[in-house]
């Protein structure tokens, strides 16, 4: 009996086991980190948001397209200069949250529609809005380009 | 005495570590659900406030790039813009038809047999019942088979139509008002006419010829809504027309804007 108290005691006390502040610290730290990890997920809020400033900036950029329609051909230029040019909205004055960049050039329809330094009858303006984005520290943007026809 | 400290139990040790871990493992499921179920909502919300931004935005521009003519006054600034916006309808081409039905059924009507052949032709239109039975009730074409002559009506007759009954459709003039009813931007249908003939529809502004010179009646002969969770809706500027739209459902909030260039205007 004796010795097998001894053999016993022996044998429990060589094991290696944690203690009991060792296994408390595992647990919290676990638990922190799966909470931690678990925020980052609801990567579709991500999503959402990108298409929320997307939407927003869709209606800028038909905004701004909108405005040339009300013009002749020749009118179609930015303030002072003729095409090639750009008008740079640091703040689009509706929506400061994005920046808007209109770029008006001559293109050429018997070259593929390449940019041409002289009036060919067709301008090409493309509006494209900038955002930053929330999460990374990123910039998105999105464009629409469209064609004007000289009568 | 010796038997019972042999017996096996936890220590209150034990007992303790297990509950923390237990109530650790539960409240870390917990907040991970709540927290995730807060995101859906919010995911929602933005979802739903997009949606309805866009739906709304995408009708309203493509109908009024082709009005025919803006009944609202609306100012040249934000400060005096309208809240909500009257026009010609400039989608529907011309048709001016008075004929005698040849039935009816609950949702559909069979157009006299010298109709259109184009299938679709007079979807869009609003058909009236003139004279007969079912007189005086008015119904959009939604569908339109042009062998068969069978339009089919949004929603149902009140009272059937038969072969006696006499129909007018009038593609003239239609008017669209758009505006804002608690948190739901509505679309009604508009007609104005003189009160001695309800079956003519006339541009808004007319007057009558004789010697009283009667204004316009108005009729809404069709009402639907467009979009829902709506803060403000505001109409300004023309012919290049600003529109700006806020939308918010929770705690999500959406602003719109955009322009549009009514092109016969």
């Amino acid at each position: 009996m004796q010795n097998k108290k001894i053999k016993m005691r022996k044998k429990y006390n060589l094991q290696k086991s944690f203690t009991l502040v060792e296994s408390i610290i595992a647990i919290s730290i676990i638990a922190i980190a799966f909470t931690a990890i678990t925020q980052l997920f609801p990567l579709s809020l991500k999503i959402e948001n990108s298409a929320e400033m997307k939407s927003r900036a869709i209606e800028l950029a038909q905004a701004k397209i909108e405005e040339f329609f009300v013009n002749s051909y020749s009118e179609i230029k930015c303030q002072q200069t003729s095409p090639p040019c750009e008008i740079e909205e640091n703040q689009v004055p509706e929506d400061s949250a994005f920046k808007r960049v209109t770029r008006i050039t001559f293109v050429n329809p018997s070259n593929n529609f390449s940019e041409s330094g002289s009036d060919t009858g067709i301008k090409k303006v493309e509006v494209t809005l900038y955002w930053k984005t929330n999460f990374s520290q990123g910039e998105d943007s999105f464009k629409i380009v469209t064609l004007f026809a000289q009568k | 005495m010796g038997m019972k400290k042999q017996k096996k139990s936890f220590t209150l040790i034990e007992v303790l570590v297990a509950t923390f871990i237990t109530v650790s493992i539960i409240i870390t499921i917990y907040s991970t659900y709540t927290f995730h179920h807060k995101a859906y909502q919010a995911g929602e919300n933005i979802g739903e406030v997009i949606q309805n931004g866009r739906v709304i935005l995408e009708r309203l521009t493509r109908e009024l790039r082709q009005a025919d003519e803006i009944v609202t006054v609306l100012g040249e600034t934000q400060d005096h813009a309208a809240d909500e916006i009257e026009f010609e309808d400039g989608h529907l081409s011309l048709i001016k038809e008075t004929q005698n039905c040849q039935g009816a059924t609950q949702n559909t009507i069979t157009l006299s047999s010298n109709s259109s052949l184009v299938d679709d032709y007079y979807s869009g239109a609003f058909i009236k019942i003139i004279s007969g039975p079912g007189q005086g009730q008015i119904r959009e074409i939604l569908e339109y088979n042009g062998s068969t002559k069978v339009a089919t009506i949004k929603g149902a007759w009140e009272t059937l139509p038969t072969s006696s009954s006499v129909y007018k459709i009038d593609t003239s003039y239609y008017y669209i008002r758009y505006f804002l009813e608690q948190d739901k931007v509505k679309r009604q249908v508009i007609v104005y006419y003189f009160e001695n003939d309800p079956d003519t529809f006339v541009p808004w502004s007319a007057i009558s010829e004789d010697s009283q010179h009667n204004p316009t009646k108005n009729q809404i002969i069709d009402e639907e809504i467009i979009g829902e969770y709506v803060q403000s809706l505001k109409f300004w500027g023309k012919p290049l027309l600003n529109i700006s739209l806020s939308v918010k459902k929770g705690e999500k909030s959406l602003n719109l804007f955009t322009k549009v260039f009514g092109r016969n205007l």
